[in-house]
């Protein structure tokens, strides 16, 4: 058996939190109970919808919904008379659990909203809506490719410079880090550059994004022998972290 | 009492064995799934040199009987560990991880990695075997029943004693693997790698091999080589796929079954067809054979009738 690699993880130059593909995802918790519809589209066309019951009854503080693994199944599903079973399209989640949503394949382009069906004992709806992050989602994404990356959210004009430092391969298997997680708020603050080893986790707490696109922008800059410094200066390096201590991997 | 008795040296015994050493050769292969890798070969093999030495307990004895390996390829297929990245925890707490990413794998599943090895030409080995004559009567299954000697004889297909050399026991000797036998190892590893991930980009193969750590180590961790690859070698080849036990087989079917070291046509050829005139034979009713440290006797009692 010859496998296939997942050539996008590889290719990809542009990552969004509102087209979500192998590198990222994204994070909503969903801290009141009820009943919600999520409607996953893809490149801006519906896909499928699916339910997410969340209840003090359930166990389950965290779901990861594969929205690529999702597609194919809830489609076959759709469209045969498949054995899944009535509940196919229910997940379960504990109340003030998190709903993680990902694309562990292909090409991705994946978006998803959430809106509520029924609400059993919550004081208010609640809408998720990974094109329009709001202030308790979490943005996640692991770069690959060493070099230069700019991180922006248009709405809130927010920009900030990431650099991903290249690992040579060592007589240790490598094991990336612990992720940085960082907010809006501090990257404003400081106009930082983000600094991280290939394969690092970023996480990026969305008080005060909405979307977030990173593109990949250039290959490492080569150090000018002479003076020392690189041909574009970094931005003041002030890495703003919320939460960096006591991950466990 | 015999009435023909043919002494043959130790020098034309081995004259004798050099014609049938020469006609034996070996291609075979096979592979073998252990859980963790699948190992297999392909091997092709001659024989050359060896001595024969006459006892004078009946036994004969040949020594320094030299593999020649026209081919000896080794090949090993392992599934590589599986690559994924992300999995960091997003929210711990004293409790454990709250929130974990996603681990997304580089590969679909598990990748197949070919290790070949081409070890013609690497490894001395040699067989010795100690065996006893052994004489058989051949009627030839392709002659009907009733056929005259004589038109047995025009049709090729005359009955035979045969001396083969019966082997007691055949022991294989493998003294030793060329000493770049552990760079050709690590050759094949990173070339079976670089196959792997030939059509990416130099970075992402160097990230791979990075996360990978030392490809060389973990595929001779996966297939438990030790420090000494040339007993991992003898022990994967000779014990966990059998190849030298195959050997001794073939070598000892060969010998004990497949090719006289001598055939005695019976009747026995006197006189050809001469002028119209039939063939004088004489049939050979017993056949027996000694041997002493010098040299090799057969004696013949000759029948009463063909």
């Amino acid at each position: 058996m010859k496998a296939q690699i997942n050539t996008h993880l590889f290719t990809q130059t542009r990552f969004d939190s509102g087209a979500l593909t192998p590198s990222n995802f994204v994070v909503h918790p969903f801290a009141n109970c009820g009943q919600y519809q999520a409607d996953v589209s893809r490149n801006g066309g519906f896909l499928y919808s699916f339910i997410i019951d969340v209840s003090e009854r359930h166990p389950e503080k965290q779901i990861s919904l594969d929205l690529a693994q999702l597609d194919a199944k809830l489609r076959t599903a759709d469209q045969h008379d498949c054995s899944c079973g009535p509940d196919h399209n229910l997940f379960t989640l504990a109340e003030n659990g998190y709903g993680l949503f990902y694309a562990s394949k292909g090409s991705g382009g994946y978006s998803v909203k959430v809106h509520p069906l029924s609400a059993e004992k919550c004081d208010h709806a609640e809408i998720f809506d990974s094109t329009a992050l709001t202030n308790d989602d979490l943005f996640g994404i692991t770069l690959l490719r060493p070099g230069d990356y700019l991180l922006r959210d248009a709405k809130n004009k927010i920009e900030c410079k990431i650099h991903v430092a290249e690992v040579k391969p060592g007589k240790e298997p490598y094991r990336p880090p612990e992720a940085l997680h960082v907010d809006a708020e501090s990257i404003k603050k400081a106009g930082a550059q983000l600094k991280l080893l290939q394969a690092q986790g970023l996480v990026v707490r969305c008080a005060g994004f909405s979307r977030i696109v990173i593109e990949y922008k250039s290959p490492t800059e080569p150090t000018n022998k002479k003076t020392g410094t690189k041909a574009n200066q970094p931005l003041k390096a002030a890495v703003a972290s919320w939460k960096k201590t006591g991950v466990k991997r | 009492m015999s009435h023909f008795t043919v002494a043959s040296s130790e020098a034309a015994v081995s004259k004798l064995f050099e014609g049938v050493r020469d006609g034996f050769s070996v291609d075979e292969s096979d592979s073998v799934n252990f859980g963790p890798f699948t190992a297999g070969y392909d091997v092709g093999f001659h024989l050359e040199g060896g001595t024969v030495d006459l006892q004078n307990n009946g036994d004969i004895l040949i020594k320094e009987l030299d593999i020649k390996w026209d081919k000896l390829r080794v090949f090993a297929g392992i599934d590589i560990p599986e690559l994924c990245i992300g999995g960091f925890c997003i929210i711990p707490s004293p409790w454990g991880c709250v929130l974990r990413a996603p681990r997304i794998c580089v590969f679909d599943d598990n990748p197949d990695l070919g290790i070949d090895l081409d070890l013609s030409g690497l490894l001395t080995s040699e067989i010795s075997i100690a065996a006893k004559p052994k004489l058989s009567y051949f009627i030839d299954p392709a002659r009907p029943a009733g056929m005259s000697w004589l038109d047995a004889e025009d049709a090729n297909v005359a009955n035979k004693w045969q001396l083969f050399i019966d082997p007691d026991w055949v022991d294989i000797d493998v003294f030793d693997w060329a000493d770049i036998v552990g760079d050709l190892l690590d050759d094949a590893i990173n070339t079976a790698v670089d196959d792997l991930l030939w059509f990416l980009p130099g970075w992402a193969k160097s990230l791979i091999h990075a996360i990978l750590g030392p490809v060389v180590d973990l595929v001779r961790a996966i297939l438990d080589i030790g420090d000494d690859i040339d007993e991992w070698l003898s022990n994967l080849l000779g014990v966990s796929l059998g190849l030298f036990d195959l050997i001794i087989t073939l070598v000892a079917d060969y010998f004990a079954g497949k090719t006289p070291l001598l055939s005695i046509e019976d009747p026995f050829p006197i006189m050809p067809y001469k002028n119209g005139l039939i063939p004088v034979k004489l049939p050979i009713e017993q056949l027996g054979i000694t041997i002493n440290d010098k040299e090799m006797v057969l004696a013949a009692t000759l029948g009463a009738s063909l």
